[in-house]
């Protein structure tokens, strides 16, 4: 019994998922912000539901992050493409589901990871394509991957993890990121206690990290 | 004197390194991918070590990753509604084949005389979904009875190869790929064949990755599938480029040679960097 449209309700229900934002209109109301975060057990359930090619758990993670593999399918093969390729992602991810290894890397990631090499394979295709008509020798039919496509995925990755964070954590962790601040002058700036601020930055790079790790996990 | 407090110390691994007097502006870049294949491999037995050099290297390439993006990366585009009905109608018609596919390829392996011997193309569609989609612990479960299966079949093929083409003809190319660096990675483009011995032994040549530079670590030859998710190793590079396919693995399912290097630190897996790969046909 794969993982169909007609049975997922019941498997989501089930495992008692939350689906990610931009499906809304259903979440579960219990967060304190509109544009809540989706916390770190909801995300872990998906993860090992995926793992184990749970009923449902293709849903939850097309849900996720569908929007994640789409875009960036898109700006890689274009729009005609990007459907195709988002599919084949997900198809092939799910085929595979007992390889993926939530200690190794998220899930985000990992898809992102398969995402690339999709693109590739879409891209090569297309090259192949062209070449078969212009035919002008070995020599320049270098393989289009090119690096900045890879950079690009990881980009969008912690994008999407940054997206991810309750705003409050958010805003601590940009300044992380993009200011001079020491931990004290964040926690001025943001009026949350030290203790807190340091504890927030620390998790929330743990979790970014796992986003790089996951596409690692893709070789 | 980097600070001691381990949460100071994410802070500076997340910014932009300090200029070293001498250095020029392309340490920063160089610097962030050492460190992402240093980080690899080794990073499990450092999980919740807060402020160890694997962490740091990690959050130094998270650090360097964030400080790229642009407002395009941080705007999704929405996918179409229909998308997911096709993604589920589709691993619904998956599913429903693997069912029925999962019996067949039992029987047919188990059939003396089976095609096993036909080629890659033989074992390619329906035959490579249940082996690629069981879970873990039937895969588990099933192995040692595949492997017996697969025994009997090389052993039946191997007869029956040995009495019809007996006196050796060459052995035939069963299937070729075109193995290119990727990008960034140093090398040659090279020709590599699976040819097929009279004994119904395949070997993989024509990969010796001549110009490779002298790895850190050594280099490893795997045959990887589509996805670039399942993999099998055949082992280190060597020389002269050959190397043996076991004889249970099915090239149809796993066409795509690829050339990683490895740190030498005991992990068997895929390191995740490949410096060569070419898709067999």
């Amino acid at each position: 019994v794969g993982g169909g449209h007609g049975s997922d309700g019941v498997g989501l229900s089930t495992l008692g998922l939350r689906y990610g934002r931009g499906v809304d209109g259903d979440t579960t109301g219990d967060e304190p912000q509109p544009d809540g975060g989706r916390d770190d057990a909801d995300r872990r359930a998906v993860e090992v539901a995926f793992a184990a090619g749970t009923e449902g758990a293709l849903e939850a993670a097309y849900r996720r992050h569908g929007r994640l593999v789409y875009s960036f399918a898109r700006r890689v093969v274009g729009p005609e493409l990007a459907d195709e390729v988002t599919q084949d992602v997900f198809l092939a991810a799910w085929r595979s589901h007992h390889r993926f290894d939530a200690d190794r890397g998220s899930l985000a990631g990992w898809l992102t990871g398969i995402a690339r090499h999709k693109v590739a394979d879409a891209l090569r295709r297309q090259y192949r394509a062209d070449a078969r008509v212009e035919r002008a020798g070995r020599l320049t039919l270098a393989e289009p991957e090119p690096a900045d496509v890879d950079a690009m995925a990881q980009r969008m990755v912690i994008a999407d993890g940054l997206a991810e964070l309750r705003p409050d954590i958010r805003e601590m962790v940009e300044l992380a990121f993009y200011s001079d601040l020491t931990h004290e002058q964040i926690a001025e700036r943001t009026g949350r206690p030290l203790g807190t601020v340091k504890s927030q930055i620390r998790r929330s790079l743990a979790t970014l990290r796992r986003h790089l790790e996951g596409m690692d996990a893709t070789p | 004197m980097p600070p001691r407090d381990p949460d100071e110390r994410l802070l500076a691994a997340l910014r932009p390194p300090v200029p070293v007097p001498g250095d020029d502006d392309h340490a920063d870049g160089e610097h962030d991918d050492g460190d992402a294949g240093e980080h690899r491999g080794v990073d499990r037995d450092h999980d919740g070590d807060e402020g160890g050099d694997d962490d740091l290297a990690a959050i130094r390439r998270l650090g360097a990753v964030a400080r790229d993006l642009t407002d395009d990366d941080r705007a999704l585009d929405e996918p179409p509604a229909a998308l997911w009905a096709g993604i589920a109608a589709r691993a619904d018609d998956e599913g429903n084949r693997e069912a029925q596919a999962a019996p067949i390829t039992a029987t047919d392996a188990g059939a003396p005389g089976a095609p096993r011997t036909a080629g890659p193309a033989g074992a390619l569609g329906a035959a490579r979904r249940p082996g690629v989609s069981r879970s873990r612990a039937a895969r588990t479960g099933g192995t040692r009875w595949l492997l017996a299966v697969a025994a009997v079949v090389v052993v039946v093929a191997g007869l029956a190869a040995a009495v019809v083409a007996r006196g050796g003809d060459e052995p035939s190319v069963v299937a070729r790929a075109e193995v290119l660096p990727l990008d960034g990675a140093v090398g040659a483009p090279a020709t590599a064949e699976v040819v097929e011995e009279d004994g119904g032994v395949r070997r993989l040549v024509g990969v010796s990755g001549a110009d490779l530079p002298e790895p850190d670590g050594f280099y490893e030859v795997w045959l990887l599938d589509e996805d670039a998710v399942g993999m099998v190793s055949l082992g280190p590079l060597r020389d002269d480029g050959t190397y043996e396919v076991p004889g249970g693995v099915d090239l149809g399912a796993f066409p795509v040679v690829d050339v990683s290097v490895e740190p030498s630190d005991g992990d068997p897996r895929h390191s995740g960097v490949s410096v060569l790969r070419g898709t067999l046909s």
